[in-house]
């Protein structure tokens, strides 16, 4: 945090020069009508069964989003195998008991009453092994520069189990906490009423309703949503406190890929980068490598293992064996992100591989690796 | 090079190369400031009998073939008396010139016209440091790249920016020469303030079309700043104290008549503001918090007369910026006491250094050769120190860490002018070696483990050859012809490029002159300006086999009314196509040291066109014009706007500039200048949608600190630049009281920017309300900017 500031303070010794007359105000700019597309969202692996959405794009003055729910979705693999997906009856989404496989190739084909046939085509990558040889927590210093921060993190190396002719991956770094990652926490619609009587704003209201009534890994997802929407301290920390009375707990046995906690992954090598101000997750294509080299950290692990402070947390890597649309997808999807408020950025158009609508349909495998235990 | 291009090339010269007529002399010399004795550029010089008339070359000379018997030379130079020489001349003679300057009052009249010049050929425009010391200041600062702005053609980028597009350009495809040496970034404070301290330069060519063969290296223009010589008859010093910057400027003889020096130094004073209320407000702090901030200039040149026709010439610059923040942090934990220390530095900045050997050949020939260095440096560093003191004794941990990119020129060229009876020839050779760091990252820690990333330096070179022949057919028809070959190191493999330049000029009569012009310009170098992180991250990177040279075409066609000796005006129409001008793929970032840089970039076209008109009128106190532009500048890559040609983010349909100069009294000048520009183009996402896999953590913009909104929603748009900002528009406002007292000049200088307050665009982004509508926020960073500045000179 103090880093931060340093930054920022470095920084804006200039900004602050400039912003001190600064004014902020409605920009009047005339706006016309636009066509809605259709969003396919799909990102498929081996690992799970097919699920789809189907929504459409919403102008910025709208609360909420428009899903469909009487489209006709099929997915055909190359060796004309038909896969029907079927409507859930809830946001958009159609799914299907069949799972994708390694190596094959799909073809989606949308059909929606009153509109063009949407089709895309995407493959889920052969399965390639990859593992960590055994390694030694060395602390080295990175700078950023994109950000012009420093990290404190450790390289490792990735193998591959073949030379990968052409790769495209994906690297992000986990930890997951015992002690933490088997809860679930609910907040009824009851609770959530409470709230806003309490004084929850009308869209913080509406972005918690989609939450309700569901198990989910954090305690802190509708903090987050305060923090978002509601700028009064005061206010923000009674509804905080009323969350916390309010939310339902619980403790399962299984895992699941959203209680694992976001650490900070860099890449180490020639082919692999993260984008912009992303500190998350590195990206990569090359041709005929064998590894990858990456630089890991976490700073309450530096500082346990600095105290001899042991909290017995598991260090997980991530590795997303991609398709190009994939990695186009991500990349984009990251600098558009970290450049919305930038005005000397060009704008960003996200990669979409849909024919007639937007959106992804993008395979990929994925290997969690766990690194270490401390 | 085709064989073809070499016979061309052959019969080019053999064609320019006319034999002398007998019975012709020559008459040459130099033409000087009797004052200070320094050469006077563009001084015209005309023999009346004959009708013959030249001008003098950057370093006052000249040179004139007549035929023997009686001459009449009649000598003039905007803002100095002319004079008149009547001789016999039967073989080669030597006549120089000191001119006087005439008085005050006339010579800021005269000298504001330059705002409109009728230079020679259509796109060129010589400014005078007078023209840039009359208009408006932008927080107290008079800047000869702003100035340029309000020729119609150039456009001011972001609001308050000295980069200035010309034409549909960028600003990297400026070729911008201080003495000779290509600047590489020529702004201060992320580009509000030029580095060029006015009080040091002498004069500013600046080519938006017709550019002459000598110069090459960029697209779309060329910003030709020279430096002062030093006054060589008496010591001169001039002080002026501003808002943003200070300055001192000293200049004197060396030896009387014949060598001088001028230094000049510029630096901010805001620094002491900056610094100071933070030092004060944290003084009782055990975290402390220092920001720092900077930016100089130093110009140093100094001539030598070696003997009447030799002359010596040395041009040093040396300028930057430093923006830093010192965070220091003391504390007492369990009986030891730590000391914490971060230093983060942004510096960047330019430094060059010129040898010039000017040397007369006999009457007719002017050798120029010049050996110079110029360089442009960016360095992050971030060091962190940390003292443990307790029982066991004293522990120092320390980090630095530095990021560090480079481009440095090194140029042997010779330049030799040529002068015939009826045409001019200059012709010559230039031979460089660059070095280039596209990014490199060293890190240096207490124990010794030393870590460097990157992939080193790139080294490239090139040689290049030209000629141009200004030839006059008649007293109506001028031209000039400029043929250019240039042959770059691109990574190992050299390619040659055949550029050739025309110029013509019809003066149908006294009233009324048609113009017409033709270039190729080719850029071996690109910029990649990293619009992925908010900084000046200014990386030059040499062009390669792989990301060829950008090259431009220019086809332009204008003429000039003389409607009464008050009133003129000017129209020019342009059409240019750019081909290899880059940008970057989407999702990468050229800080990325680890990555080749040609992997990141794709390159595209580029297209524009527009109409320029200028109309000027001017009586003896009142000078006054109205320049309109209409254009058009696309851009087209295969990877965006799914490869259809879209607008450029500068493209304004519109751009007017009204402006005047008006002498109150002898004593007091007042100046306005509106200008008008189409907003911007923009890319307004009115769309959005649910991300698939969304990234679910926090992205915070690092130099705002605001946490980007909704990470979870991708903003959806169809065409790039498909929207239209506010339009952009200021009135500023100036007067200049000016009191001699003996010796002793002295100017107060009062200034208001954007006198009537708009709230022009600077930055927009989106805004959710409590009711979920998003609006578009718009930032105005300079609603009004008053300004004085007090200047001194003795």
């Amino acid at each position: 945090m103090m880093k931060k500031l340093i930054v920022k303070y470095s920084l804006v010794a200039f900004t602050v020069f400039l912003t001190l007359p600064a004014c902020i105000k409605d920009m009047e700019i005339d706006v016309p009508n636009t066509n809605r597309e259709v969003v396919v969202a799909c990102l498929f692996n081996p690992q799970d069964k097919w699920k789809l959405t189907l929504s459409k794009t919403k102008t910025l003055q709208e609360n909420e989003d428009i899903f469909i729910d009487n489209a006709r979705v099929e997915i055909t693999t190359e060796t004309g195998e038909n896969i029907t997906l079927s409507y859930t009856g809830e946001k958009g989404i159609y799914t299907s008991d069949h799972h994708p496989e390694m190596g094959k190739t799909y073809t989606l084909k949308v059909n929606i009453p009153g509109h063009m046939e949407i089709t895309a085509e995407s493959k889920v990558p052969g399965f390639v092994e990859v593992t960590v040889p055994d390694f030694e927590v060395k602390w080295v210093k990175y700078l950023y520069s994109n950000n012009l921060m420093d990290y404190d993190v450790f390289p490792l190396q990735v193998n591959f189990g073949e030379t990968v002719q052409e790769a495209r991956y994906l690297f992000r770094a986990y930890y997951f906490d015992p002690r933490e990652g088997y809860k679930r926490y609910l907040l009824t619609m009851d609770s959530l009423e409470k709230l806003k009587k309490a004084g929850l704003p009308e869209n913080a209201y509406r972005e918690s309703v989609k939450l309700v009534d569901q198990w989910l890994v954090s305690q802190w997802t509708f903090e987050h949503i305060l923090r978002d929407f509601v700028d009064e301290f005061n206010l923000k920390a009674r509804l905080a406190h009323l969350i916390q009375q309010e939310l339902k707990q619980k403790t399962v046995s299984t895992r699941e890929y959203e209680a694992f906690g976001r650490s900070v992954c860099f890449g180490n090598d020639f082919w692999l980068n993260n984008v912009s101000y992303d500190v998350m997750t590195t990206i990569g294509e090359a041709e005929n490598v064998t590894h990858a080299k990456l630089l890991y950290a976490n700073a309450n692990l530096k500082y346990s293992m600095e105290h001899n402070s042991s909290r017995d947390e598991e260090f997980w890597l991530e590795a997303i064996q991609a398709s190009k649309d994939y990695v186009d997808y991500y990349r984009t999807y990251i600098l558009q992100v970290s450049q919305r408020i930038n005005p000397y950025s060009e704008p960003v158009m996200v990669h979409s591989n849909i024919n007639n609508g937007t959106g992804i349909f993008a395979g990929f495998n994925r290997q969690m690796i766990l690194l270490f235990t401390y | 090079m085709t064989k073809q291009k070499l016979t061309l090339l052959l019969l080019f010269i053999s064609l320019v190369v006319p034999v002398s007529a007998q019975n012709t002399i020559s008459i040459s010399g130099f033409i000087r400031d009797s004052v200070s004795a320094e050469n006077l550029y563009h001084a015209t010089i005309y023999e009346s009998n004959n009708k013959r008339g030249t001008i003098s070359n950057a370093y006052g000379f000249y040179s004139l073939s007549v035929p023997a018997g009686k001459v009449q030379l009649r000598v003039s130079f905007v803002g100095y008396e002319g004079q008149m020489l009547s001789f016999n001349a039967q073989t080669d003679t030597t006549v120089n010139f000191q001119l006087s300057t005439k008085n005050d009052l006339q010579e800021v009249i005269v000298k504001a016209k330059a705002l409109v010049s009728k230079s020679t050929f259509s796109g060129h425009e010589p400014i005078d440091m007078q023209t840039v010391k009359a208009l408006p200041t932008f927080a107290g600062e008079q800047d000869v790249l702003k100035s340029l702005t309000v020729l119609p053609g150039v456009q001011q980028g972001y609001e308050g920016s000295a980069g200035v597009f010309v034409r549909g350009g960028t600003p990297d495809q400026n070729l911008i020469l201080l003495d000779g040496v290509p600047v590489y970034n020529a702004t201060h404070l992320f580009g509000f303030v030029s580095v060029f301290t006015p009080e040091a330069l002498q004069s500013v060519d600046f080519y938006k079309s017709g550019f002459p063969a000598r110069y090459s290296g960029r697209l779309s223009s060329v910003i030709d700043v020279r430096m002062k010589e030093g006054n060589k008859n008496h010591a001169e010093t001039d002080i002026t104290i501003g808002p943003i910057t200070s300055k001192f400027t000293h200049q004197g003889p060396i030896k009387k008549g014949k060598s001088s020096y001028l230094i000049s130094a510029r630096r901010t004073l805001l620094d002491l503001v900056i610094t100071g209320i933070a030092k004060i407000s944290q003084a009782s702090n055990n975290e402390v918090v220092i920001p720092g901030l900077n930016l100089y200039d130093i110009n140093a040149k100094f001539n030598f007369e070696l003997n009447p026709k030799n002359h010596l010439y040395v041009s040093l610059y040396g300028g930057g910026d430093l923006l830093s923040s010192n965070f220091k942090d003391n504390y007492s934990l369990e009986g030891g006491e730590t000391k914490q220390s971060t230093t983060v530095k942004l510096m960047w900045g330019n430094r060059i250094g010129a040898l010039r050997w000017t040397s007369q050949l006999g009457n007719k020939f002017y050798l120029n050769t010049t050996l110079s260095s110029g360089s442009f440096r960016y360095n992050i560093h971030n060091k962190y120190e940390q003292t443990v003191k307790n029982q066991d004794g004293k522990e120092e941990i320390w980090t630095d860490v530095a990021y560090k990119t480079l481009v440095n020129n090194n140029k042997l060229q010779f330049l030799l002018d040529w002068y015939l009876p009826k045409n001019k020839i200059q012709f010559g050779a230039s031979g460089e070696l660059n070095n280039y760091l596209p990014g490199q990252q060293e890190i240096e820690q207490h124990n010794g483990e030393d870590i460097r990333r990157g992939n080193g330096t790139v080294k490239n070179e090139a040689l290049a050859f030209f000629i141009d022949d200004q030839l006059s057919i008649g007293d109506q028809f001028t031209v000039q012809g400029g043929l250019r070959l240039d042959w770059y190191d691109l990574g190992g493999k050299w390619h040659g490029y055949v550029t050739p330049r025309t110029n013509a000029k019809l003066a149908v009569n006294h009233n009324l002159s048609l113009f017409f012009s033709y270039a190729q310009m080719v850029q071996p170098l690109h910029l990649l300006t990293n619009s992925s992180v908010g900084l000046p991250s200014d990386i030059w990177v040499p062009a390669t086999e792989n990301v060829r040279p950008e090259t431009s075409q220019q086809i332009t066609l204008g003429t000039y009314l003389k409607v009464n000796d008050r009133c003129s005006y000017k129209f020019d129409s342009y059409y240019k196509t750019m081909k290899g001008v880059i940008n970057y793929k989407a999702g990468n970032s050229f800080m990325d040291i680890y990555n080749n840089w040609e992997d990141l970039v794709e390159t595209g076209v580029g297209e524009a066109w527009g109409f320029e008109n200028s109309w000027n009128y001017k009586t003896s106190r009142l000078n006054t014009w109205v320049n309109y532009t209409l254009s058009w500048n696309n851009r087209k890559f295969e990877s965006i706007n799914s490869g259809k040609a879209f607008p450029f983010k500068f493209d304004r349909r519109h751009d007017i500039n009204l402006g005047c100069v008006y002498n109150l009294t002898d004593n007091i000048e007042c100046s306005a200048v509106w200008t008008y520009q189409t907003g911007m183009a923009a890319t307004i996402p009115v769309q959005d949608y649910q991300a698939a896999g969304p990234i679910d953590y926090t992205i915070t913009d690092f130099i705002t600190s605001i946490d980007i909104e909704d990470t979870h929603r991708i903003q959806y748009f169809k065409e790039y630049n498909n929207y239209r900002l506010p339009a952009f528009h200021h009135l500023d406002l100036g007067v200049t009281f000016k009191m001699q007292k003996r010796n002793l000049y002295r100017e107060w200088k009062l200034g208001v920017y954007n006198a009537y307050a708009r709230q022009n665009a600077y930055m927009y982004y989106p805004q959710t309300s409590p009711t979920g509508e998003t609006k578009f926020k718009q930032v105005s960073i300079f609603p009004i900017i008053p300004s004085i500045s007090y200047h001194v000179k003795f």
